[in-house]
């Protein structure tokens, strides 16, 4: 049966290979070439953390800049393999067949409808997430060769935390299952391309938005002079003096009113305001495995129960009659009756 | 003789409205049997619940042993090979018989390297028929699976049928639109009509029931069901399906042929519909 699956999805899984080994190969360029456009003393001073105290030259600043905006580039191209094996390989999976009629001769066959599925399943699923998970590594690999250079701290930031293979080889998983699943529902290509990418996008920002930051309880940090550490700033405010975290917009505007006034310095405004000084909510950056985790289980576990209720779903509608039971006898070959 | 395949109660969905619950019958194993019916009467929708690939709106079928299914738009995988499409079978089947499949691809003469878009409709239907024999299955149906073919290939396709039946004893259940090319092949025939079987009998049996009579107008046709009547300027033409131990009418009587007996049913359900 995986013979079977493989030649019918060969070119899709094969095109997205080549993706893969695309994003992988610039990457790897990039990890090599890069640290060539900066001084020895530049990487060694500024690869812990971008200051102007690490001494790093306008050359090197512009260097930097601009890898930034390479790796943001590639982080698109990372994530966008999700969105690709997901479209091309998992939604045509099944609809592809209801569209053609072809279920009709595969779901006839010896072979249990479960065991059709979870080789079509699995023959996508699998390359989908080695391939995500490499495309995670490269990107962890090469960003932390080059360390604040590309900002390689601030990997549990929105848009960088999405790169990382862990998470990436369960957004693959969720991603492909949900687009197999979505043809089962859909039954058509195109329509379950397009559901599939809707669902998938909005999976992926809904998570991002409203269930990420409650992965644990965030933390209130003062702002000092020192640079940005890598956490994951929520929201900012300021510190009140019972140590608890004013929202910004709360005072924003008596601040304002205050600092309008004749004489006024901003310290004496906050200390009119009780706030103490300013300061951010936020995730430090060393909750980073613990969010990575919950949030590669969060993705799996969707991706199971979808599995689970698709397998449920085919069982039940596509046993097989009743076979290889005795027989009931009876009467039950009805003459017609002309009225 | 045990039963292959039984239906009873069954209700077929309909698009709209209720569904009709009265589709019971039995077949005994070893049986070939032509599902003939009116388009939109249920056929393809019957195989489908038979086949286990839809759920009937009511009622119980059961299907004993392994059912084969070729569905009425021949189904196969478009970018396959005819090679290719027979690994698949193998590979979803553990019952495969590759020497079959070999054989009856060599004898439809389908080229094996072919892919299955390249084929003509009936050398499609050719090779979903084939598929389904080699599989080796106790109960096949088979949903109109002459109907692309060329006169040759009918002649053949109903001949590895009938090979088949007679070395593994398996039921066959045949849907067609017309009776003719089935006649002297099946020995059994259900008669669909909005989504009930109207008849479900021995062939034999049915030409032994039914007489044609010609007799003047208005004759009376006592206790024997008319079938169907067609009245001319001084005479009227009836099939009728006699009454056992009942003497028929005085006239010109004569035996139908299984096409005819057929199509009087067929019209008479278009009538009462």
């Amino acid at each position: 049966m995986i013979w079977f699956a493989w030649r019918q999805q060969r070119l899709a899984l094969l095109a997205l290979g080549g993706y893969a080994l695309v994003v992988v190969a610039v990457m790897v360029h990039h990890r090599f070439t890069m640290p060539g456009r900066f001084g020895d003393e530049e990487l060694r001073a500024c690869f812990a953390s971008l200051a102007s105290s690490c001494g790093i030259t306008e050359d090197g600043w512009n260097a930097s800049s601009a890898i930034r905006e390479t790796a943001a580039g590639l982080r698109f191209g990372v994530l966008g393999f999700v969105a690709l094996a997901a479209v091309f390989a998992g939604a045509p999976s099944l609809s592809r067949e209801w569209e053609q009629h072809t279920h009709l001769l595969a779901l006839s066959q010896s072979v249990s409808p479960r065991r059709w599925f979870a080789a079509k399943v699995g023959v996508v699923a699998v390359p989908a997430v080695v391939l995500a998970a490499l495309l995670g590594a490269t990107y962890a690999w090469w960003t932390s060769g080059l360390g604040a250079l590309i900002g390689a701290q601030q990997r549990l930031q929105t848009g960088r935390f999405e790169a990382q293979p862990l998470v990436m080889a369960s957004y693959a998983l969720f991603a492909v299952v949900l687009g197999v699943v979505v043809g089962l529902v859909v039954r058509r290509v195109v329509p379950a391309m397009a559901v599939t990418l809707v669902g998938w996008l909005g999976a992926l920002y809904a998570v991002r938005w409203y269930v990420r930051p409650h992965y644990a309880t965030p933390v209130v940090e003062r702002l000092g002079n020192g640079v940005a550490d890598g956490r994951w700033t929520l929201l900012t405010g300021f510190l009140d003096r019972s140590g608890g975290f004013v929202e910004q917009a709360v005072v924003d505007g008596p601040l304002r009113a205050c600092a309008q006034g004749a004489g006024n310095r901003f310290e004496s405004c906050l200390a009119e305001q009780g706030l103490v000084g300013r300061a951010v909510l936020a995730h430090p950056a060393d909750r980073f495995w613990l969010f990575q985790g919950v949030e590669a289980g969060l993705f799996a576990a969707l991706a199971g129960v979808l599995l689970l209720g698709a397998f449920r779903w085919l069982h039940h509608r596509y046993r097989q009659p009743i076979s290889h039971r005795p027989p009931s006898r009876g009467p039950l070959s009805r003459q017609p009756v002309p009225r | 003789m045990s039963v292959a395949v039984l239906a009873r109660g069954l209700g077929l969905r309909r698009r709209r409205g209720e569904a009709s619950r009265d589709c019971s019958f039995e077949l005994a194993a070893g049986r070939v049997a032509a599902l003939v019916g009116a388009n939109g009467a249920g056929k393809s929708t019957l195989l489908k619940v038979l086949a286990g690939l839809l759920r009937p709106a009511a009622g119980v079928v059961e299907v004993t042993g392994e059912v084969g299914f070729v569905a009425q738009e021949k189904p196969l995988y478009r970018s396959f090979t005819v090679a290719e499409t027979l690994r698949f079978g193998r590979v979803a089947n553990p019952g495969w018989d590759a020497d079959r499949a070999d054989r009856l691809v060599e004898e439809a003469g389908l080229p094996r390297e072919a892919r299955v878009t390249r084929l003509s409709g009936g050398q499609r239907a050719r090779l979903a028929v084939v598929v389904a024999l080699a599989r080796r299955p106790d109960v096949l149906l088979l949903d109109e699976p002459l109907s692309e073919m060329d006169p040759v290939a009918r002649q053949e396709t109903l001949r590895a049928i009938m090979v088949a039946v007679a070395e593994t004893g398996m039921t066959v259940v045949l849907s067609s639109p017309v009776m003719g090319e089935l006649e002297g092949v099946c020995d059994h025939l259900l008669l669909l009509d909005d989504g009930a079987v109207r008849l479900a009998c021995d062939v034999e049996t049915l030409l032994a029931d039914h007489r044609i009579v010609v007799a003047p107008l208005g004759a009376d046709f006592g206790a024997h069901r008319v079938v169907e009547t067609r009245e001319g300027e001084r005479q009227v033409t009836a099939m009728l399906r006699v009454t056992p131990g009942l003497d028929l009418p005085a006239g010109l009587v004569s035996e139908p042929s299984l096409d005819e007996v057929v199509v009087a049913h067929l019209r008479r359900a278009g009538v009462a519909a």
